[in-house]
């Protein structure tokens, strides 16, 4: 092994680990606001939709406020 | 034809819709005569006389109504978040439909408040579309399908690594030289570990996607119009962008033994 593959190795490692602890960072954070456990499937409102260019603009109306 | 529009009397309103009109023109990524066109066209509707002096961060703007007896200024700031052609695309879209008579200001108002509130393309969807797109930068460039793997992977992480960094509010030039570094040490695995037969062109493309084109063909247009001090300003922001990303990709041959220069 070269002294440039374990450079470029130690790197990918760097960014891999960079982005685990952020992903569970987040996790952790959402979890701590939810204070529920995170499903992997689950119903969500219809204005957390896909959204793509040409789409009109959903308004969702809360029922509670009549 | 320019269809006259029925106006509330105070000329404050009208002035204030404009601002909020160029702000948001100006904030998705609009050149400085689209700006001047559509707010002409919306001024010769509605009957008012607009001045604007347009700066590279802010708008100037005095409206008079018709008789020159009232006038109204405001001074917006636009913010330089990103570049959003589908909301450039809406107003323009509103002002046309103005000047065609087609909605009143009350309408007009409301119309522009739902375009503000667009909401911005999926993340994740963005980062593959703009992975996909270096990649066949990569094939254009008669590079091979494991360069353009690498490629892709090197666009990936590294454009993910940006929205992270943005998201954490950090400086634009340390997240284009962070970028341009990552990438290029990604796509230098072809030099380094011998994949693929064209490792050049995965290296060489692997930054492609922080080019700030947007800046550099607006900065072309408004010095073709004559709005040198925002060309100025537009074409010094995307040097320096540039820069950080030459930095950031000398840096990664630097480290990764490559001797290119």
């Amino acid at each position: 092994m070269t002294h440039s593959m374990i450079v470029w190795s130690c790197i990918i490692t760097i960014i891999v680990l960079a982005f685990v602890f952020r992903v569970v960072e987040k996790c952790y954070l959402a979890k701590d606001s939810r204070k529920k456990h995170i499903h992997l499937i689950e119903m969500s409102k219809e204005e957390e939709m896909f959204f793509c260019p040409g789409d009109e603009n959903i308004e969702v109306k809360d029922d509670s406020e009549n | 034809m320019i269809q006259k529009t029925k106006l509330p009397t105070d000329i404050q309103y009208i002035c204030l819709f404009f601002s909020e009109y160029v702000t948001w023109l100006m904030s998705s990524g609009a050149t400085c005569i689209r700006i001047e066109k559509n707010v002409a066209r919306i001024a010769e509707a509605w009957n008012v006389d607009v001045r604007m002096t347009i700066m590279p961060s802010h708008i100037m703007l005095c409206v008079w109504n018709e008789k020159k007896t009232t006038s109204y200024s405001n001074i917006c700031r636009a913010c330089f978040n990103q570049n959003n052609f589908y909301v450039n695309a809406l107003l323009s879209k509103l002002s046309w439909e103005i000047a065609d008579g087609k909605i009143d200001f009350q309408e007009s108002n409301d119309r522009l408040k739902r375009i503000i509130q667009t909401p911005s393309l999926n993340r994740w969807t963005v980062l593959l579309l703009v992975s996909f797109a270096n990649a066949a930068f990569c094939g254009l460039f008669k590079g091979d399908m494991i360069s353009m793997l690498l490629v892709f992977v090197a666009t990936m992480v590294g454009f993910k690594l940006k929205q992270d960094m943005q998201e954490d509010k950090a400086d634009i030039r340390f997240i284009f030289l962070c970028c341009a570094f990552v990438s290029s040490v990604i796509a230098s695995g072809s030099y380094v570990f011998g994949w693929g037969d064209t490792p050049d062109i995965a290296l060489g493309t692997s930054v492609l996607y922080l080019i700030p084109g947007i800046p550099y063909i607006n900065a072309v247009s408004d010095m073709l119009d004559g709005h040198y001090v925002c060309s100025f300003s537009r074409i010094m922001n995307a040097a320096i962008l540039t820069f950080c990303l030459s930095a950031g990709l000398y840096g990664g041959l630097l480290v990764m033994n490559i001797h290119w220069f």
